[in-house]
């Protein structure tokens, strides 16, 4: 087993131990959520993990815990490194030994790239975690034959992405366990505090409903309203650009996977006044008109809204299908690459609708609605 | 005669007098039944579907019988293909398709071929398949003339279970759908986006300025100095380039180059873990050719090698 890594993988015996397990470490994981220490043992750090479990997998507890646990064991690498490594005879052969199995890191052996500083490489599949978190992407690496050659700090963080996503994995298994724990739960509740504290920071910071305005638009939405052709057409209106008005105009905070407009709005007339229109100009400037050569898209629209097919929705349809969110900017790019022109505040979104979040914020300051 | 819809009758022809099972390549037939087929039978799509054969002859049958205007086949293997559950894996697909290509030298129409963009098609795909080769040491990659372009299929056992985001990074970079970030350009995806560059830059013309929304002088701009920036992208230098355009110019100018890099590969094919495909050695009825497995790429035509008998009798 790794020095550097906190889990064990045995899930059973975790469990089975917590009533025995002396309430000092409940304390250490209490204050490594409340952010008192940055530095925790072992059993604190799984302690954490389980208490997340029972929020669920993908709750925002979840997601903070995994923050915590990732910077706990960042902090615990820098550490190893500087104590133990640095002193080796063999510093990167130390080094590789210190991150299996996590990562099965090698030396490159190869001048090259060790010219290069990129002394460590690994089977491309490797950074896979990396990729699936979307922290990097395979271009940001220097890959040939079948290996992604490192440096010590890319080394590094693949190795916190592969423990972060075991960890992951951890509270997936723990939450489809019963467990009945006071302490654990305790310890539940003190991520919930603190994650209700974060998304009232990130609603404050991504506003409430308010009219739309064109102007703060990204530029791939200013080019859906100005009509396309025939080969981007359907994307451009039917997906994007009605994600895009519906979410910017009804709920631009949502974060959730399953929401719907009526969770939102009490009168529909928000939608038929405000983002139909939009949607029914840019068809009617797209090259042929989209819903005069497609009349079905007309109703596909509704139906990415959530209100099943229809031309005449009610709230009371709005659970009828899924109300789509907004593409993110990669998607679009690989989707509908004529759609992507991107501008100078682009290069630090992720989707549009971040983006127009950004610049209603910019441009209202702290008191943008 | 060429490239003309295959009537009924020719369909007949074709799955009467000269498709054999043995036309289906191996990947085919070993998996028969972990896939799920599906047929067009009228030119209005692959309605019926869910479809799964227990031996070649019961397949063989259904193709002879029913005579399809397209047949398809998963890239997926299935548990329960007839009910498309209990997905296993699937093959890592790319969609080159010369009708769709953003770029071309030729003066074909958009949605039409010819001889010209298939060959263009063709070294797309074969640089596809060496960045799959060289940077990723994948093996196992087989080739399908798909009627109006090609397939990539790779069967390696590294990409089988890739999820469809890991497929969708996979293609950014064999495609060259991201703008390279590091200054010094060194490195194996810049040099793959300064290679694809070369190949792009001197097919700008005024239709690309249509197309991809850049001014004009900045078209005529580039075509004039295009030798010298050429030969700079051949040093792995973007230098000539940032010396005839201001900041902002060349920076849409790598977006323009990004944009045609993206629209070489059908992108929704590649994500699609649950992908229907052509499948090899049918009948393309669209445009009378055979969907033909391709073992040598660089001497294949489709001109010579796709074209059913019936069309040589026409």
């Amino acid at each position: 087993m790794s020095p550097l890594s906190p889990l064990n993988g045995n899930i059973k015996k975790n469990i089975a131990e917590l009533e025995d397990l002396s309430e000092r470490y409940f304390l250490e994981a209490e204050e490594m959520i409340r952010g008192e220490i940055r530095k925790a043992g072992d059993i604190a750090l799984n302690l954490i993990l389980i208490a997340a479990s029972l929020k669920g997998s993908s709750s925002f507890e979840s997601r903070i815990t995994i923050d915590i646990f990732r910077e706990a064991v960042s902090k615990r690498v820098g550490e190893y490194i500087q104590k133990e490594v640095k002193i080796s005879p063999y510093p990167d052969v130390a080094f590789c030994i210190a991150l299996e199995p996590e990562l099965k890191l090698k030396l490159s052996d190869d001048t090259f790239f060790e010219k290069e500083g990129l002394r460590f490489r690994v089977k491309w599949r490797e950074v896979l975690p990396s990729i699936k978190s979307k922290k990097r992407k395979f271009t940001d690496f220097y890959i040939e034959k079948g290996f992604v050659y490192l440096d010590e700090r890319e080394a590094i963080e693949l190795y916190l992405d592969r423990l972060s996503e075991k960890a992951r994995e951890l509270v997936e298994s723990y939450s489809k366990l019963d467990i009945k724990h006071h302490r654990i739960e305790g310890l539940a509740q003190v991520l919930t505090k603190l994650s209700d504290t974060r998304t009232e920071r990130i609603v404050g910071l991504q506003g409430k409903q308010a009219p739309l305005k064109e102007e703060h638009f990204p530029p791939c939405i200013k080019l859906c309203i100005s009509g396309m052709g025939s080969g981007a057409r359907n994307y451009a209106i039917t997906v994007l650009l009605t994600a895009f008005l519906s979410y910017a105009r009804i709920a631009p905070s949502s974060n959730t996977k399953d929401a719907r407009i009526s969770d939102f709005i009490d009168d529909v007339a928000v939608v038929q006044n405000e983002i139909i229109p939009i949607i029914e100009a840019a068809a009617e400037r797209c090259s042929p008109p989209l819903f005069e050569d497609q009349p079905m898209e007309r109703q596909n629209v509704y139906y990415h809204l959530g209100f099943g097919l229809t031309s005449n929705p009610t709230l009371e349809d709005a659970q009828k299908s899924s109300w789509y969110f907004v593409p993110n900017c990669d998607k679009i790019r690989r989707e509908a690459p004529s759609l992507c022109r991107p501008e100078k505040l682009c290069r630090n979104v992720k989707n549009p609708l971040t983006y127009y979040i950004r610049k209603r914020f910019q441009e209202g300051g702290k008191n943008a609605p | 005669m060429l490239l003309r819809e295959a009537t009924p009758e020719e369909r007949k022809l074709y799955y009467f007098e000269e498709w054999k099972a043995s036309y289906l390549p191996d990947y085919i037939t070993k998996s028969l039944t972990m896939r799920e087929f599906a047929f067009d039978y009228n030119g209005e799509g692959p309605k019926d579907r869910y479809r799964n054969f227990v031996t070649l002859t019961q397949f063989e049958g259904h193709m002879v019988s029913s005579q399809p205007y397209a047949a398809y086949s998963s890239v997926a293997f299935y548990r329960e293909p007839q009910k498309r559950s209990g997905w296993l894996s699937a093959e890592l697909v790319f969609d080159i398709d010369a009708k769709d290509l953003p770029v071309r030298s030729c003066k074909c129409r958009k949605g039409d071929v010819c001889e010209v963009c298939m060959e263009e098609a063709k070294e797309f795909v074969l640089s596809i398949s060496d960045t799959l080769r060289d940077v990723f040491s994948l093996k196992d990659i087989k080739f399908v003339y798909s009627g109006r372009g090609y397939h990539i299929r790779v069967f390696d056992e590294e990409v089988l279970t890739l999820s469809s985001q890991e497929r969708a990074e996979l293609l950014d970079y064999v495609a060259g759908n991201v703008v390279p970030e590091r200054e010094n350009l060194k490195g194996h995806y810049p040099e793959l986006f300064i290679k694809k560059a070369i190949k792009i830059l001197p097919l700008f013309t005024a239709d690309v300025r249509k197309e991809f929304d850049q001014p004009t002088i900045r078209v005529h701009r580039l075509l004039k100095y295009l030798p010298d920036v050429l030969e700079d992208l051949e040093n792995d230098s973007f230098r000539k380039l940032r010396e005839i355009l201001s900041n902002k110019t060349y920076l849409s100018l790598l977006e323009t180059i990004r944009e045609v890099n993206a629209g070489m590969v059908d992108a929704r094919v590649t994500v699609d873990v649950k992908r229907i495909l052509r499948l090899p050695g049918s009948l393309h009825s669209k445009v009378s050719m055979i969907c033909t497995p391709v073992k040598n790429l660089e001497s294949f035509d489709p001109f010579r090698d796709a074209v059913p008998k019936f069309v040589m009798e026409r």
